[in-house]
């Protein structure tokens, strides 16, 4: 693997309770806690999880979109957390997200053409107005719109084409890290492949980089060069992608991986229903978090929170099966 | 033996700006006793409007135009409020997609499984309680007494949703119509979910009609299968031969467009452009703008239903070319 734009390292996000009058702090929400990852120049870091698990919060702390707690965040090398407001500004040129909501994340009242302006106008790049419909007409071709359109309203398009003009937003800026916070869980099947394969190709073309965080399992499989897997907060399980889905080694992966229905009447294959539902991460269970649902729950992992450890090389998982 | 629901020609339209226009157009499909059929089909398509139509919940601007709903040969289309309101609920249960909104936030929980209970079979408020608590004990809740006393709010999603199939499971109902029951679940909660559905299913004898776009959750749950395009029955048979043999260009696109976690496909294979819109529907086959093997008949006439073998049956001019079976 190339050297690592991005390095993520021990990333906390706490969100505080407040109660009474005073408003005073009476606990924490864990809702990223701890969690660790590189992303190479032109890989795919993909980011798995149930609802609730931290992993868009994790997305949003890293471009500072909301402020992480603490942990570090290297760009390029450069912590990011210790940059004053108008440098980060700066640096959210090189790193741009895609929203999963296509009806909600453009604005309604803009057309396609000042949508796509905006960031070039914020970042003071392609100053005539010329130069900036040359790019707006060279961004929508990219991302498979015609140009002929950049003057309507988003809602004269279909979901599948507004993510594409989201894409397009992102790219505007020339970025090299893109985060895509579940950008095709609203989209249907059909129109889901035209985005995945557009986002594959824009990375070939482009060498970008992608952090790709959704709860489907085979999308992010099918995106991703290597992926970590979170749970309450945490990345339990991270490697491969293709070496963690033959042989996942932390049981909530396993049991995630075996509750995926597979599109083959005839395929049969061992199912592990997990029991409950997720603990709340503002009063996560003591020792190992999965525990309470764990289907090979030992003592030790009632008291001891398991250590996070490269089992293979590049391979790490945090459970006490493996110590 | 006849069919439990047969559906013939259902024609099903809105009231717009534009005068009525058909949602759904001659949909016929029949579902027989102890049968999981699935819907399948993408947003739009008319997979829910199909359901609601049978169940009579259509909103004020939706009509029911043409063909007939039989269910245990009884005629539903045109039956009045009070009757099809002894069906409701009864014979015929519905599960929503949607566990976060399709419980009264202001009704105790063990109130709102009792109330079908207390309408269709009289049950005073004490047996309907006690019916209740043992409901929430065959889906599944733990501490079912004293959640029969709590508000939906107190409840996780999954939880909900096991709560709406207790409510569905009430009267006994001999079909479940299920429109999209697991679609705002997370995967391990949808495992117990479709679970618990096939556990009651097998327990009861009941049908089940799944409303779905999830393919994985058809090939696993369903007996038969009716892909639905733009409002349109566009291929129906067995789930095995759907997935071993689909016919219709749409049902191979579909099947082709999903990512598969057993391989390693370094693209997908997708289909192009979008859903025609209901406005200006195309003369001839619904597809045909988006069809890798559309020709200028496809353009102008619309294929009927064709049949490939015996119980499989496809929408499509290329049954007929190949000299299949018609």
């Amino acid at each position: 693997m190339s050297e690592a734009l991005l390095q993520v390292r021990n990333l906390k996000k706490h969100f505080p309770i407040r109660k009474g009058v005073m408003r005073r702090i009476s606990g924490q929400v864990r809702a990223v806690d701890g969690v660790s990852f590189e992303v190479g120049a032109g890989e795919t870091f993909g980011l798995v999880g149930e609802s609730g698990c931290g992993k868009s919060t994790a997305g949003r702390s890293i471009l500072r979109l909301i402020e992480p707690t603490a942990g570090q965040i290297l760009f390029g090398g450069k912590d990011i957390r210790k940059l004053r407001k108008g440098q980060m500004r700066l640096m959210r040129r090189e790193m741009q997200i895609v929203f999963q909501d296509p009806y909600a994340s453009l604005n309604p009242r803009y057309t396609v053409r000042q949508i796509l302006e905006e960031p070039m106008i914020i970042h003071s790049l392609f100053r005539s107005p010329a130069e900036r419909q040359k790019r707006v007409a060279e961004l929508l071709e990219t991302v498979g719109l015609s140009a002929s359109r950049m003057d309507r309203y988003p809602h004269e398009f279909s979901g599948g084409q507004r993510q594409r003009i989201g894409i397009a937003r992102a790219l505007a800026v020339d970025p090299k890290l893109i985060i895509a916070d579940e950008p095709v869980s609203a989209l249907d099947v059909s129109v889901q492949s035209q985005v995945l394969n557009l986002l594959d190709d824009l990375q070939k073309q482009l060498n970008l980089s992608y952090v790709f965080i959704a709860h489907d399992l085979s999308v992010v499989k099918h995106i991703s060069d290597r992926i970590g897997v979170m749970y309450l907060g945490q990345i339990v399980e991270l490697g491969e992608s293709d070496q963690l889905y033959e042989n996942p080694l932390h049981p909530y992966t396993q049991a995630l991986l075996s509750a995926v229905p597979i599109p083959d009447p005839e395929a049969r294959r061992e199912r592990i229903i997990l029991q409950g539902d997720l603990p709340s991460p503002a009063n996560p269970p003591k020792g190992c978090y999965f525990h309470p649902r764990c289907k090979d729950c030992m003592e030790v992992c009632r008291t001891q929170a398991p250590e996070w450890k490269e089992v293979k090389p590049g391979r790490f998982v945090a459970c006490h099966l493996y110590d | 033996m006849s069919a439990l629901l047969e559906v013939s020609g259902l024609t099903t339209s809105f009231l717009t700006a534009s005068g009525y226009l058909p949602a759904i157009e001659d949909v016929n499909f029949a579902i027989e006793k102890g049968e999981t059929l699935g819907i399948v089909g993408e947003s739009g398509c008319g997979k829910s409007v199909t359901s609601l139509s049978i169940m009579q919940l259509l909103s004020s601007n939706g009509k029911i135009q043409k063909g007939s709903i039989l269910f245990e040969g009884k005629q539903l289309v045109g039956l009045k409020d009070t009757s099809m309101r002894k069906i409701r609920g009864n014979d015929i249960a519905m599960i929503f997609q949607e566990p976060m909104t399709s419980l009264n936030p202001v009704h105790k929980i063990g109130k709102q499984i009792g109330e079908s209970l207390r309408i269709h079979r009289g049950l005073n408020k004490e047996q309907s309680k006690q019916k209740a608590v043992d409901l929430l004990k065959l889906v599944g809740i733990p501490r079912a007494e004293d959640i029969a006393d709590e508000y939906p709010h107190r409840l996780s999603g999954g939880m909900r949703q096991r709560v709406m199939i207790a409510i569905a499971m009430a009267c006994d109902p001999k079909l479940l119509i299920a429109d999209e029951p697991t679609t705002a679940l997370d995967v391990t909660i949808q495992a117990q979910i479709l679970d618990l559905m096939r556990k009651l299913k097998a327990e009861r004898e009941m049908s089940i009609m799944l409303i779905t776009h999830d393919l994985g959750v058809v090939a696993e749950m369903c007996d038969r299968v009716v892909v639905m395009y733009a409002g349109k029955v566009v291929e129906q048979g067995a789930v095995r031969d759907i997935f071993r043999k689909p016919t219709h260009p749409y049902t191979i696109g579909l099947l082709s467009s999903i990512p598969r976690l057993e391989d390693r496909q370094q693209r997908l294979s997708s289909i192009p452009g979008n859903v025609p819109s209901i406005e200006v529907m195309p003369a001839g086959c619904r597809f045909a703008s988006r069809c890798p093997h559309a020709t200028q008949r496809c353009a102008d006439d619309e294929p009927s239903l064709l049949s490939v073998t015996d119980n499989h049956q496809a929408r499509c001019w290329l049954v007929d070319e190949k000299g299949v079976a018609v």
